[in-house]
């Protein structure tokens, strides 16, 4: 696996460590990032989706975002 | 020149500052250090790509509040990274029950909105930037000694990658004990920057 570090500072100490993640810190650490990455690029398509068909049904009443920005909207 | 009588220092007050004898200045006088105060720096550092970074045994009865600023960016080069935040309490990080919400608005009067019920951390900055364009922020922490109430956090920022974007945040955590300090990492990317920790008193 490639080499994820940890920086650990205390300060009552004042010790600094830089610590090499574990094997299984490391699946974890993939895992959570891994499914950050999917949550965000679902809900970026879902909202891309919601603007679509706003925008259609706008289109549909012979309108444009500009015409509602127009009015303040 | 410099005189020590010009000092008006009245019965009852603290002094903001003090003059001492130093016979090597030119003057014979020299300010002197100052002793602490109700505004104190407790420490800063530099990371650089780490997947997390833990301030630990920084927050205690000292000071009620605490103020850190941070910079940071991601080191692996993302653009759509979000920073998070988590306390931690002796050598535990506290992984639930963080409320809150967060928006920014960018040059391009777009507005970015982030509003979350007990999740696993908190949000400080969405997109994260790489390099010169890192995200600077300033948060207030209240009440992490769990004496008067339970943690929360607070503050602004900049967000330079992100379209030169303000931000503001905000969170709670619903789980009151003792805090004694934090951990930064990134959603999906290592980070680099540095923080820095101030005591206020109140």
């Amino acid at each position: 696996m490639s080499n994820f570090t940890k920086m650990i500072h205390n300060v009552e100490t004042n010790e600094i460590e830089i610590i090499e993640l574990s094997d299984e810190e490391q699946t974890q650490l993939k895992a959570e990032r891994a499914d950050w990455l999917k949550a965000r690029i679902q809900a970026k398509t879902e909202t891309a989706a919601k603007k679509q068909a706003a925008e259609a049904k706008l289109a549909a009443l012979g309108l444009t975002v500009e015409d509602l920005q127009a009015l303040g909207l | 020149m410099c005189q020590a009588e010009s000092l008006a220092i009245v019965p009852g007050t603290i002094p903001i500052a003090s003059i001492v004898a130093n016979s090597s200045t030119s003057t014979g006088l020299e300010w002197a250090a100052p002793s602490g105060g109700d505004f104190v720096k407790v420490t800063s550092n530099t990371f650089s790509n780490q997947s997390s970074v833990t301030v630990d045994s920084v927050f205690n009865a000292t000071y009620r509040d605490y103020l850190v600023t941070i910079r940071a960016y991601a080191a692996g080069g993302g653009s759509a990274d979000d920073l998070q935040l988590q306390l931690r309490y002796s050598s535990s990080t506290q992984t639930s029950d963080y409320y809150g919400s967060y928006f920014q608005y960018d040059r391009a009067n777009t507005l970015t909105t982030n509003g979350y019920a007990n999740v696993s951390e908190m949000t400080i900055c969405r997109n994260l930037g790489v390099g010169s364009s890192a995200a600077e922020v300033t948060l207030r922490f209240f009440q992490v000694n769990g004496v008067d109430n339970k943690a929360g956090i607070y503050g602004q920022g900049i967000n330079i990658a992100d379209s030169t974007a303000v931000l503001q945040t905000s969170g709670w955590v619903n789980v009151s004990r003792i805090y004694t300090g934090f951990l930064i990492k990134s959603s999906s990317d290592n980070i680099t920057g540095h923080y820095t920790v101030w005591g206020l008193k109140s």
